[in-house]
């Protein structure tokens, strides 16, 4: 009998803050400057908050059904036909959404480090880990994920702390003064960022259920929220806010402020190891709810057979699906939306049509 | 009775032609005729050059005085087929041939000219105990025991191969190992289906969890102490016959780092040493990656004064920085190898030409630049300061391949290297127990005692990564 796969609710927990903050903490303190400019720290509190109820809802889906992953959930709930054409989809989102990882995989690294190497070499190996870690296993990766969450955290900590005598609290004035509602317009980007862990549905089922689970969950995006704070709050001392929106990538600006006793300086090292480190943890998450996902669909056997098509598929998505920055960039911030109804708005008609089912009921009652 | 047993008949003469037959005629076995005290005739077997000379002229001198059951030596085994004595006379015991009954009997006079015990040279100490393992079962049993008076300690006896019937000795502690990682063992070893077990690598190859890893699941070690405080950390040990390294189970990766002399010292002391040992491990795996990396791709990363140095010293060589590299890897490893495998003497004058003379040689030539030696050099310092296990060599052939990552990808390709090494480090086991524990399972109590040393009077828990059955080493008011 095939042993079951489990994680702990630790390693789920940096699982979600790795996922979750890499891609966030490098464009996040740009784009929310143009929403709400130096109050886009309220902006990402707000945003933390969607992140939580974001989650809740996952969270819920779980605990209706503990032994279901989200394409599962879906055909139980919404028929083989509907519910299959909606597992359907999100299988092509999780496809979808790994190609977008991939594609700012390499895209960074072009722009930030060196423009020499093809962006080819970057993203095949992207894929590549990200291949290996899933042919390895949820077990494998998610082990790595508690060193590799040690690393990043204190690599932003130290960047933080080490760059305090460089900032100016009084940028951040005059707080809020234009109310409370206004800086809110930029809710649903943040909310895609923070919310940004879709990969759970298909991993709840896997994690070695206590009391705790949720509150790991919540914490998670607790933690994100607060590194995601950090990241805007040092950028807008730093730099102020309109300066900051002008920059792609605002934080390798703020590690390249960095120098200690006078003559070392360029800590983009640092920044190379926790973007790589938090992207190949987010592709491979992603490539497995992917292969999970259509596992699970069409009912295959022998899932790790399809790792290497679909992951030459995701290679050749990520490369042929934009021209460039400026378009990914766009396309993340114009068509939020698309993200957001299949993180949140779709889960929670979902969670709606269960709890009408009254299937809430009935878990209830099996707690 | 098994069959293709044979039994011994009442004709001596006849038991005689059998053994010879199972022992292929050999000419270094002698038989002997004797009579006991009764009158009987009896013939003693035993192979020439395996037996103590005094215990066998002890044995020869006194059989007659003895009757068929009451022999001087103890340990004596009644044997009842022809195929057991064979059996015997291979391990090196004397064996009695009675005709009436009909039968044998096996004494051990086991005598081989084995060395003493001396201070393993492969895992030395400053400050601890000097004591190692010699090739001989009997006497490493008796260190352990001698380390270790307890009478919980349990020793289980088996042979291993089918034509060298290798013996080995399982060793625990009961009431503190785990008897699920024991019965795993047991089964495994159940499992070995060679006819020749040389040495106990044979036996980690065979029981290891993964049998094509480059990487240790299975320690190794000369040192008695070091098993000792295994066994009491709930782990378990094997000795096999012919061999002075033991091994223990369950085994996990930062463990590597650490050695038996650590609790020699005080805890500052040991905990500095093992830091020190874990940050050179990392310089000897990723130093001259990270300088193909800089020098190949990222020289506006580095602080102009020591990017002029470096294009200073690079000038004059016609060579990427990665020909550089690897010529500079490959020839440390060739010195390092010349070394090992010379005569003492020869060794040191190895390392000195090898050192001195061609380093110079190859910078004044304009082969490398002086900062690569420099590089060499460190890497290959750090790479001495880790115990030489597997896992010693599993990092410098580590450095091969983070040079190459790092040549094509720059630091991105030395990230992606490390991040794909932990994935395959975290996806291995060692008898179930996760490899990279207790850093990836996290637990932040166990590692300050791996990769710091903690207070021996803090060590109230054993490790809870062996599974141990009794988890405290102490508790309050205990004796």
């Amino acid at each position: 009998m095939e042993r079951q796969v489990t994680i702990s609710n630790f390693q789920l927990m940096s699982l979600i803050v790795i996922s979750t903050i890499g891609a966030s903490s490098l464009y996040a303190p740009a784009a929310l400057v143009g929403y709400a400019e130096r109050n886009s720290w309220y902006l990402v509190i707000a945003g933390g908050l969607a992140g939580i109820l974001n989650i809740s809802v996952f969270l819920a889906l779980n605990r209706m059904y503990p032994d279901k992953n989200l394409i599962r959930i879906c055909k139980h709930v919404l028929g083989p036909w509907v519910g299959g054409l909606l597992a359907f989809a999100f299988v092509c989102y999780f496809l979808d959404i790994t190609s977008w990882v991939l594609r700012e995989f390499a895209h960074f690294f072009i722009i930030a480090l060196n423009p020499i190497i093809p962006q080819s070499w970057y993203l095949a190996v992207g894929i590549i880990m990200g291949a290996y870690a899933v042919s390895r296993g949820l077990e494998a990766f998610s082990r790595v994920s508690e060193i590799v969450l040690f690393v990043i955290v204190s690599a932003f900590l130290g960047i933080y702390v080490v760059l305090i005598s460089q900032y100016h609290p009084e940028y951040l004035l005059p707080v809020l003064e234009n109310g409370w509602l206004e800086p809110l317009s930029g809710i649903i980007p943040v909310a895609t960022w923070l919310g940004d862990l879709m990969f759970i549905s298909m991993m709840l089922n896997h994690v070695r259920r206590t009391k705790k689970t949720a509150a790991f969950a919540v914490g998670a995006v607790t933690i994100t929220t607060l590194l995601l704070l950090l990241s805007v709050l040092s950028c807008t001392m730093m730099f102020g806010a309109k300066t900051t929106a002008t920059f792609t990538y605002p934080s390798v600006s703020l590690i390249q402020n960095i120098r200690l006793f006078r003559y070392i300086e360029r800590f983009d090292a640092a920044l190379v190891a926790v973007w790589v480190m938090s992207s190949f943890i987010k592709i491979s998450v992603y490539l497995w709810a992917t292969l999970q996902g259509l596992a699970e669909f069409m009912k295959l056997e022998k899932p790790r057979l399809f790792l290497v098509p679909l992951s030459a598929g995701i290679y050749v998505c990520a490369k042929f699906k934009i021209w460039g920055l400026i378009e990914l960039g766009t396309f993340y911030e114009r068509q939020a939306w698309f993200f957001y109804l299949f993180q949140f708005v779709i889960p929670v008609v979902v969670l709606s049509i269960a709890w009408l089912r009254g299937d809430g009921q009935k878990a209830e009652v099996g707690a | 009775m098994n069959r293709g047993q044979t039994e011994f008949r009442e004709d001596l003469a006849v038991n005689v032609g059998v053994l010879k037959e199972l022992m292929q005629h050999s000419d270094d076995l002698v038989f002997i005729d004797r009579e006991l005290s009764s009158g009987e005739p009896i013939k003693i077997a035993y192979v020439h050059g395996l037996t103590d000379d005094r215990k066998l002229e002890y044995l020869l001198a006194k059989a007659k005085e003895f009757g068929d059951s009451d022999f001087p030596f103890g340990s004596d085994d009644r044997l009842s087929t022809a195929e057991q004595a064979a059996d015997c006379l291979a391990a090196g015991q004397a064996v009695l041939l009675f005709s009436d009954p009909p039968g044998a009997a096996a004494i051990d006079v086991l005598g081989v000219q084995l060395r003493g015990v001396e201070e393993p040279s492969s895992e030395s100490t400053v400050k601890g105990p000097r004591s190692g393992f010699t090739e001989s079962l009997t006497n490493n049993l008796a260190l352990v025991r001698y380390f270790c008076p307890s009478p919980q300690l349990k020793v289980e006896h088996r042979k291993i191969g089918r034509l060298s019937r290798t013996n080995i000795a399982v060793l625990s502690v009961a009431g503190v190992a785990n008897p699920r990682i024991l019965e795993e063992l047991h089964r495994r070893l159940d499992e070995i289906m060679t006819d020749f077990l040389l040495g106990s690598t044979t036996i980690e190859e065979w029981i290891a969890d993964n049998r094509g890893t480059m990487f240790p699941l299975l320690e190794s070690t000369e040192r008695p102490d070091r098993v000792v405080g295994a066994l009491m950390d709930g782990r378990i040990a094997v000795i096999v016959q012919g061999t002075p390294f033991v091994v223990l189970l369950p085994f996990v990766f930062l463990q590597a780092f650490q050695v038996g002399e650590d609790y020699s010292w005080n805890y500052y002391i040991g905990s500095m040493l093992r830091l020190l040992r874990i940050f050179c491990g990392l310089i000897g795996m990723l130093l001259p990656a990270f300088y193909v990396a800089t020098v190949t791709f990222h020289h506006e990363l580095v602080p102009t004064a020591l990017l002029q140095s470096i294009a200073a010293a690079k000038e004059p060589v016609p060579f990427p920085a990665v020909v550089e590299s690897f010529a500079m890897m490959f020839a440390f490893e060739i010195m390092r190898e010349a070394g090992v495998r010379m005569p003492k003497q020869i060794g040191q004058a190895v390392s000195i030409v090898g050192a001195l003379i061609l380093g110079q040689a190859a910078v004044e030539a304009g082969i490398v630049s002086p900062i690569m030696v420099i590089v060499a050099a460190l890497t290959g310092i750090c790479t001495f300061t880790l115990p030489p296990t597997a896992m010693n060599y599993a990092l410098r052939l580590l450095q091969f391949g983070m040079t190459f990552l790092a040549s094509i990808l720059g630091y991105v390709g030395v990230v992606a290297g490390i991040v794909v090494l932990l994935t395959y480090l975290a996806s291995l086991r060692s008898f179930g127990v996760p490899y990279l524990g207790p850093a990836a399972p996290f637990n932040a109590l166990e590692l300050t005692d791996v990769v710091i040393r903690r207070p021996a009077t803090w060590n109230v828990k054993r490790p809870a990564l062996f599974r141990a059955i009794n988890p405290y080493r102490f508790r309050g008011g205990d004796k």
